[in-house]
């Protein structure tokens, strides 16, 4: 009776829940710490925290979203590669061409008045 | 009282009825073809036969042929824009102002890009998936049967959202992609963008619900047999298109949510002050947007590719290199969307990098090309029409995409851009690629769904006007473009030439438009002959793949064996071997008929309106009613019947003897 | 093959079709969610005048919020486990358990935007402060939804019990549970505690 109803859904093991739920709490209070105390510098710290991150990530996938051998065979691991390219694409693409557009083209008042003085012109 | 009909109707009063004499003539043109179509369906007592054979049916041929029928509805429609958006420009030079105003002019364009590409490309797009995905990968369905039917009514949603605009308030000025800041509230408060946002909005959720379903159909359900490289070419760019799909609408959805939010609520995403950047929204858009246009083109590819290879009497030419094609086409369209803004003042880094990208997503679409003109190399071609439809878009749609590498050089799309050499060369790739694409499968794969053919000299003079009206209308705009005339223009000065070309383009447009006349005739006239037209054998024109198998009409159960294929272009091979009619009956489930995904739509289209209008009791009322239907049919159990296979086998007998 | 076992393998691969379904839905809104990023990416430094995430960000109460996100996410799949055992009393209490931390978790960030928008701070104020509001309320949104299914879920299996078609729904509500936990993975890093820092 067990096995056919769950014949095309996920194996579950209560150990992996436990596991991938004690790392995550893990993980969650080591990048807070680290942010909260200001152990390392500025941009050390984003360094780990986005690293953590995405070790959180991962195992979240591997412990409660069941991604495995299995995932492979039945696709969900090209689903889930195919949309991490995309959001990479679709994020850095957005940030690079936005924060380029945004130097050239939405300059502050400061940066205006001194292109505007060193053209030999007043401010505005 | 005024707070009572506030309340009450939102913003929605007497003064939405349209004033002047053109608004009001297609006001109630959109008033009266359903109420004559309900008119006659009452006189002739079909309401019962429509409800119960075609509203509520979860069988995807029908489906499909409902999206068909809606589509091509909405070809007209906004072939009516097309057409008067050519008869103004051809008038309205010098002290001429034409025909229509300015705002009328805008909401015209505006219209017709806005339903050319959701309404009309899409709806074919998704009516010869539906048709055709699953009896091509030998399935009897689709993965979700419901959702399909979801998805369908939520297009028709859409669609009913766009054309209300005609009869109440105005349409969005805004052009197809309503950019900020002019989109905002600020500058365009009235309903028209509103309009533009749900119907999109709406119908854009059920391109992204049919996307999965369609993926999940050819994941799951493929015959027995058939391994991916064994896959028809049609069923490979429908993966990638939908993979695309499903990647590139949320970002649609965001989009538009934020664009919603602005509107609405008085977010600063998008506007001029407040700490908004309007660059955002047109860099979003395009991230959905270039991949949009692959999604359009892909299946049409796959029908060339069925196409060329049927009526040359050969196997594709490089298979492999066409699936290979189709996945770099996927990956790459979602690294180009900036070549749609390379004036907008990015760094010449960005422009580099985007415009090389765009110069390297024409290399397999080269090769698709070259793989179709190397498959009717030697073979024996007949020229049928789903053929002519073929090689006209060779010829055209390499002149549009040699046109699109010109304007992928950035420097060179500082003089091109936003000019009519723009606007002729995306005509020339959507209406060559796409809707030259979608015609030629609809003739070849018309006799498996209705069990007749059309009529073939009909379908060769809608051919040709087609395929001249196209060159008349579009060429001259090459040149207009060269010569510096911008798109969008109501109006413009006497003496710089522009109106003896403007007038060509004109009697191009109105040369199509007999063309499109020359295909109702067609189906007409076919309908009237279908006895004469009978497909007898289910195999019209000797073609390749697994559809053909089966007798025409295809029946509601599709494939009534079990079936094993070992090759790729498998019914071919059969037919070689002579070892057609194999496999076992076995038994069936077949979905039940279900009104819910027709309810959920109309519930969807109440929210939408509603929203557009600040009805805001209703849009309360519609979100409570979605949810609560979309609970009541998760607690549906009984929803299919079981078919056994003594029964079936009696079915496909009696088809057969028939047939 | 008997009518009984036939239909059993169509369940079979009818539960295949509902998971790789459900996940591909899933990897779509991960595409959502990450044009919500892209903005805020772009929007942040845009205060407009007004506040920046350093002024308004309570880091201590943002960490008890994803602790209980975090445990509602674990009890989720408890409840699935438990399903799995057809201990059908297990299930309905895990189930309510992921509901009422859920819930608290929602009101917790319901009263910290209500904070913001009395002390003016609202989505209104600037570039930065609409990009917040969108980005963590989609999560919120999606979190009511979450909810709504999970009552749901409960009744079903109250009025049916674990029969196939729950089964499966858990399924699929669980992974959508634990998919918005992932992504306050990143709402917690990106929005939280980066913004904190710089």
């Amino acid at each position: 009776m067990n096995e056919i109803n769950n014949s095309g859904l996920f194996e579950i093991k209560f150990k992996s829940y436990l596991i991938g739920f004690i790392l995550s709490v893990f993980l969650t209070l080591f990048s807070y710490i680290l942010v909260v105390r200001k152990v390392f510098s500025a941009d050390k710290t984003i360094l780990i925290i986005v690293i953590t991150a995405l070790v959180q990530f991962s195992l979240q996938l591997i412990f409660f979203l069941h991604i495995n051998k299995k995932a492979k065979k039945s696709w969900q691991l090209s689903a889930l590669i195919f949309m991490i390219i995309v959001v990479f694409i679709l994020v850095f693409g957005s940030i690079w061409i936005m924060y380029n557009l945004n130097r050239r083209m939405m300059p502050t008042n400061a940066q205006v008045n001194n292109y505007l003085k060193s053209q030999g012109g007043g401010g505005i | 009282m005024y707070l009572f009909s506030f309340l009450l109707l939102g913003r929605l009063t007497l003064k939405a009825i349209p004033s002047d004499t053109i608004t009001r003539g297609g006001a109630l043109l959109v008033l009266l073809a359903p109420l004559g179509l309900a008119a006659l369906l009452t006189y002739k007592k079909k309401w019962k036969w429509l409800y119960k054979n075609w509203l509520t049916t979860l069988d995807p041929k029908k489906i499909g042929v409902m999206y068909i029928i809606l589509a091509s509805v909405m070809l007209v429609r906004a072939g009516v824009d097309a057409l008067m958006m050519r008869l103004q420009q051809a008038t309205s030079a010098g002290a001429s102002n034409g025909f229509l105003s300015a705002n009328h002019f805008q909401q015209v364009f505006s219209a017709h890009g806005t339903i050319m590409i959701f309404f009309v490309a899409m709806g074919l797009m998704f009516g010869l998936i539906n048709l055709v995905v699953p009896l091509q990968i030998g399935s009897r369905d689709v993965a979700f049967p419901f959702l399909n039917s979801v998805s369908f009514w939520l297009y028709t949603a859409g669609l009913i959202i766009v054309n209300l605009s005609l009869v109440l308030g105005t349409f969005s000025i805004a052009g197809w992609l309503a950019y900020p800041p002019l989109s905002e509230l600020k500058y365009s408060p009235g309903v028209g963008v509103d309009y533009w946002i749900w119907s999109l909005q709406i119908a854009g959720i059920g391109s992204l619900l049919s996307g999965i379903n369609f993926i999940v159909t050819i994941l799951k359900m493929r015959v027995k047999g058939m391994n991916l490289m064994k896959m028809p070419v049609f069923t490979w760019s429908v993966l990638g298109a939908l993979s695309l799909v499903i990647f590139a609408f949320p970002i649609l959805t965001a989009t538009l949510l934020l664009l919603t939010l602005d509107r609405n609520l008085g977010t600063h995403f998008f506007t001029a002050g407040g700490g908004g950047n309007a660059m955002m929204y047109v860099n979003l858009i395009w991230a959905w947007g270039h991949p949009e246009v692959y999604i359009l083109i892909l299946p049409a590819f796959g029908v060339f590719s069925e196409v060329v290879a049927t009526f040359s009497r050969k196997a594709l030419f490089g298979y492999k290199t066409m699936v290979w094609a189709i996945w770099a086409i996927v990956l790459l369209s979602f690294t180009v969307w900036l070549h749609h803004f390379f004036t907008m003042g990015a760094g010449a880094n960005v422009n580099a990098f985007f415009g090389i990208m765009t110069m390297i997503i024409a290399i397999p679409t080269g090769v698709k090309i070259f793989n179709w003109i190397f498959t009717m190399y030697k073979g024996r071609i007949s020229f049928a029409t789903p053929m002519l439809w073929f090689m006209g878009f060779v010829v055209l749609f390499t002149i549009g995409g040699v046109a699109g590498v010109i304007m992928a050089i950035p420097a060179a799309d500082f003089q091109l851009h936003n000019s009519l050499f723009l606007v002729a060369h995306f005509h020339t790739m959507i209406v060559s690629g796409v809707l030259f694409g979608y015609f030629a499968g609809f003739t070849y794969w018309f006799p498996k769904i209705f069990g007749f053919k059309l009529n073939e000299r009909l379908g060769k003079y809608a051919f040709w006007c087609w395929l001249v009206g196209f060159i008349l209308a579009f060429v001259p705009l090459y040149i207009l473009g060269m010569m510096g005339a911008t798109r969008r223009l109501n109006h413009y000065p006497s003496g710089l030439g522009y109106q003896p070309l403007f007038i060509v383009a004109g009697i191009g447009a109105g040369i199509i438009a007999l063309g499109v006349a020359f295909q109702v005739l067609q189906i007409g006239y076919s309908i009237y002959k279908r006895k004469e037209y009978k497909d007898t054998t289910g195999d019209p024109w000797n073609a390749r793949t697994l559809e053909w198998s089966i007798p025409s009409p295809a029946p509601f159960y599709n494939f009534a064996k079990r079936m094993e294929v070992s090759t790729k272009d498998a019914f071919w091979e059969m037919k070689q071997r002579k070892s057609l009619d194999q496999g076992e009956y076995e038994d069936i489930l077949v979905p039940k008929n279900s009104p819910i995904g027709m309810l959920i739509g109309f519930t969807s289209l109440a929210f939408g309106f509603a929203f557009v209008w600040h009805i805001w009791w209703l849009s309360g009322l519609s979100l409570i009613a979605l949810i609560s239907i979309v609970i009541y049919r998760l607690s549906q159990d009984n929803i299919e019947s079981f078919i056994s296979k003594d029964k079936l086998r009696k079915l496909d007998i009696s088809r057969k003897a028939e047939g | 093959m008997s009518k009984v076992s036939f239909i059993q393998e169509e369940m079979a691969q009818r539960n295949e079709k509902a998971v790789i379904g459900f996940w591909i839905y899933l990897m779509t809104d991960c595409v959502l969610f990450a044009s919500l990023f892209a903005t805020y990416a772009v929007l942040h430094k845009n205060t407009y005048g007004g506040p920046g995430s350093k002024d308004i960000f309570n880091l201590p109460y943002v960490l008890v919020e994803t602790l209980i996100l975090l445990t509602s996410s674990f009890s989720a799949g408890i409840a699935t486990y438990s399903a799995y055992l057809y201990k059908k009393a297990q299930t309905v209490i895990f189930l309510i358990i992921t509901i009422v931390l859920g819930l608290t978790f929602l009101i917790m960030e319901l009263s910290e935007f209500s904070h913001l928008i009395r002390i003016g701070d609202s989505f209104r104020r600037s570039g930065f402060l609409s990009s917040y509001f969108a980005l963590v309320g989609t999560h919120g949104m999606h979190i009511l939804f979450g909810l709504i299914a999970l009552s749901v879920l409960v009744c079903q299996i109250m009025i049916k019990g674990l029969n196939r078609n729950v089964l499966r729904r858990i399924n699929l509500i669980s992974m959508f549970w634990h998919f918005l936990d992932v992504v306050w993975i990143f709402i917690f890093t990106i929005v939280y505690l980066m913004g904190v820092i710089k």
